[in-house]
């Protein structure tokens, strides 16, 4: 008997690929030079300090060679990449006053309700600006701090110069370096001493102008004992040129704080994603990562959380799905430096159509991590035989008093595991879905209830013929 | 005499530079073309030449790990050269043993070493170096190993040079339809071993183990990369790794298992256990499984860790000392590999090897 193969459909996009005009208040030319970078600074009207620390990125960003690994990035050129385009409105804190076809945009992505539903805040960014910034009353009386980066520079200066890209600096990568010339908007997070938000923060970053870049920096501090649970939402328009999307997350966790950060990403598939996410995670701290990437045409992105206190800990939860056109290198570090930390890492990946999906990881076990605990679970799912999937971790333990393991797993749906539940009586199409279903669960009981139903539609898996 | 110097890409896919494993860089020294030293034990119809005439030409798969110009090094300062052929259908009762021994006289050895087995043959062949204490050896070797249809070929290799020694070796496996070879390689010795293995799943059923011991004592720092391609179709493999570190050694172990399209109904897996006998031990794993074929399985697991507590305090509290206690555990974790060595006299040195290192380096521990 012929083998045929199971049909899973491709994302469905249509809810994220319409456009608006672009009705721009204001953007640089294209490309990136010394005088682009002033500009900008000059139109956020921002501190002396700031200038400078773009125009050394700049200079990190001139002298940073293109990584030598990873997918290819040939076609990124940033002598074509508008680096700042700003909205034709302010930042505004009543959704009223927002412009109507950005109003329209995000309510079209769903922002609006689920703020009203289920958010304690709200923030929401079109192409390099936030324009609408929002936190529940009762929040505020108890010290948090929830607003866009700009603010955070003017308002609360002192924190963000101690703070701002010390964690991961420009010397780090060349995008980064690049972010650190160019950023624009984002999101600054802080929650005092004790304090623990029970419903989620929210930040949603929409680039609608073709052929830009957005590079939003976020900055959450933690403080003792606190706990937040931080969303972020990323989605563009399809174009036929590239879109550059290289923003930075820097995260503080103190002493015994927890932080949860979920990312659900559908850029288009016109983006190049070169994104970085650093935490640092302090005695008994623990950062949370749940990450989904579903769209772009290239991502490499790989939460880092570094356990500087005894006792930290990292979770990693991570689900990739790579269709056509897509090479998505995805994974997650994690540097153990204190006694007794731990950390765990479950990665699931789907690739077809000539999709790539790439898990990339590297766990490091310092001297002084004794009684440090690591574990990784990879799994990847073939669904033909046109697409790629690869692991690539790494493993430097430098201690013997540690607990490592490593797993991972590549194959696809088996025949047995359809022929069990067949003769449990479900049909062969209602077998194969519900392994996929189960395949891409651990990363979906992560998710608040309203993120988890948008993976569902978004993987959208028709079955259909039967597995080979 | 010349010389060969190079930085070897040591991964198939790159990652992070600042992990530094993507490459080693490797320094050679020529020969005068005097044959070093060597015994060849041997019997039976193998056919043992000086010269490799006579080898129909095959895909050299130890190819991939060396930098361009070095296979030509190797070819032209070849001081040992030992074309090694197994007739059609024939199969070699006991195993070829060549023993390679560097010393004063001949402190720089280059190996070239070609076998061959041809349809519905089979051999097992040992090589095993060593090299008298003191003597500043430098050792440079390629094995190219070909199986044809249906033969089966175990090769043994066994290094055990001195603790100053400089060791670099590949490895090349093409392996035909139905075909199988079983590759067992124990890196005990030298200061800075940069050893490779490249296997070519080539025909339809073809099949490959490839079993590693490695051990590190003072400051050795181990770079060693293995990797098994799976090109025919229904291909089976295995890579097992058994290391013991301790003192201040290091080690960078790469293991690939990489499914070309085509490769359907292949199953590969590769695992790596390592017990760390020092605080001080780098101990750095790299476990890629690349894919590009939906119809296989692949699976790889590592893990490490110091000597359990509890099978330490059984065993001291029966009467053992903690250093026999310490040997013991480790002739466990290699014991698995080193039975499959189908020759009791390398079996004991190599075992005795191990213990040694133990004598002298788990004191530290």
């Amino acid at each position: 008997m012929e083998k045929q193969k199971t049909k899973i459909d491709d994302i469905d996009r249509a809810r994220f690929d319409f456009r608006d005009a672009d009705q721009s208040g204001y953007k640089t030319g294209k490309g990136l030079t010394a005088g682009i970078v002033t500009e900008i600074s000059k139109m956020k009207n921002e501190p002396a300090w700031m200038l400078e620390h773009r125009l050394r990125s700049l200079e990190v960003y001139d002298r940073t060679p293109m990584p030598a690994w990873g997918p290819p990035l040939d076609e990124l050129s940033m002598d074509e990449i508008v680096t700042y385009v700003r909205p034709d409105t302010g930042l505004k804190s009543d959704w009223n006053e927002v412009p109507a076809y950005i109003k329209s945009t995000f309510e079209r992505l769903g922002i609006p309700k689920a703020e009203r539903e289920s958010l304690a805040g709200v923030g929401a960014q079109y192409d390099s600006e936030v324009v609408y910034h929002n936190i529940r009353q009762e929040l505020l009386n108890q010290g948090v701090i929830y607003t866009d980066m700009e603010t955070a520079v003017r308002e609360h200066e002192d924190t963000v110069r101690e703070l701002f890209m010390k964690l991961v600096p420009p010397e780090d990568h060349k995008f980064v370096a690049l972010h650190g010339a160019v950023w624009s908007g984002g999101s600054f997070v802080y929650v005092p001493e004790g304090v623990r938000l029970e419903i989620p923060l929210q930040s949603y970053f929409r680039l609608n102008a073709p052929g830009a870049g957005q590079f939003e920096h976020t900055l959450i501090v933690v403080e003792k004992g606190a706990r937040v649970h931080f969303i972020e939402g990323c989605s563009a328009p399809k174009y036929n040129v590239l879109n550059l999307h290289a923003g930075c997350v820097e995260l503080y966790v103190r002493e015994g704080a927890t932080l949860r950060y979920s990312t659900i990403e559908n850029w288009s598939k016109n983006m190049m994603n070169l994104n970085t996410k650093r935490a640092l995670v302090e005695k008994n701290g623990t950062i949370e990562w749940i990450s989904g990437t579903f769209g772009s045409h290239t991502t490499m992105l790989y939460p880092s959380s570094i356990l500087k206190g005894e006792g930290a800990r990292s979770t990693f939860t991570g689900i990739t799905f790579a269709g056509r056109g897509q090479h998505l290198d995805t994974g997650a570090r994690v540097v153990h430096l204190a006694p007794n930390t731990s950390s765990t890492i479950s990665s699931r990946s789907i690739s077809k159509d000539g999709g790539i999906a790439v898990y990339r990881s590297a766990v490091s076990i310092s001297p002084d991590a004794a009684g440090a605990k690591s574990s990784a679970v990879c799994e990847s799912l073939m669904l033909d035989g046109e697409s790629r999937s690869d692991t690539i971790p790494v493993m430097d333990i430098r201690t013997d008093q540690a607990d490592i393991g490593h797993e991972a797993r590549i194959g696809r749906i088996s025949d047995d595991a359809v022929f069990y539940l067949m003769t449990r009586g479900l049909s062969e199409e209602e077998a194969k879905a519900m392994i996929v279903r189960g395949f891409v669960e651990p990363v979906a009981k992560e998710l608040p209830l309203e993120y988890a139903v948008e993976m569902n539609r978004l993987i959208s898996l028709e079955m259909e013929g039967t597995i080979g | 005499m010349s010389q060969f110097e190079a930085t070897l890409d040591r991964m198939p896919v790159p990652t992070w530079r600042w992990l530094h494993v993507n490459d080693a860089g490797v320094f050679l020294q020529g020969t005068d073309g005097e044959a070093s030293g060597a015994d060849i034990r041997t019997s039976g119809r193998v056919i043992i030449r000086e010269d490799f005439s006579g080898l129909k030409p095959s895909e050299d798969a130890a190819a991939f790990f060396l930098p361009a110009g070095m296979g030509a090094f190797i070819a032209e300062n070849a001081n040992r050269r030992h074309f090694i052929r197994i007739p059609r259908g024939y199969s070699e009762p006991e195993p070829i043993l060549l023993t390679l021994r560097l010393d004063d006289e001949n402190p720089v050895l280059v190996d070239d070493i070609v076998i061959e087995a041809e349809e519905g043959a089979s051999v097992t062949v040992i090589l095993k170096y060593t090299s008298e204490s003191g003597t500043p050896a430098r050792h440079c070797g390629r094995t190219r190993v070909i199986v044809r249809p249906n033969a089966a070929v175990k090769l043994v290799k066994v290094q055990m040079l001195d603790g100053e020694a400089a060791h670099t070796d590949t490895i090349g496996g093409f392996v035909e339809a139905g075909a199988r070879l079983n590759v067992i390689l124990a890196e005990l010795g030298a200061a800075r071993p940069l050893s490779s293995c490249n296997l070519i799943l080539a025909g339809e059923g073809a099949a490959a183990g490839l079993d590693v011991i490695y051990l590190g004592d003072g400051k050795r720092a181990l770079d060693l990369s293995y990797r098994v391609e799976h090109r025919g179709r229904k291909t089976v493999s295995g890579i097992r790794a058994k290391g013991i570190l301790m003192e201040q050694s290091r080690k960078v172990f790469r293991d690939t298992l990489d499914f070309k399209s085509g490769a359907s109904g292949s199953k590969g897996r590769e695992e790596e256990s390592v017990l760390l006998l020092s605080p001080k031990v780098q101990n750095v794993s790299v476990p890629l499984l690349l894919c590009g074929e939906d119809d296989v399985e692949g699976e790889h697991a590592a893990s490490s860790g110091r000597p359990d507590e509890k099978v330490l305090f059984y065993l001291m509290s029966r009467g053992i000392g903690e250093l026999e206690a310490k040997k013991l555990l480790a002739e466990a974790a290699v014991s698995s590999i080193v039975e499959q060595i189908p020759d009791a006299s390398v079996r004991d040195e190599l075992l005795a090897a191990v213990e040694r290192s133990i004598e002298k380096g788990g004191q530290t521990a």
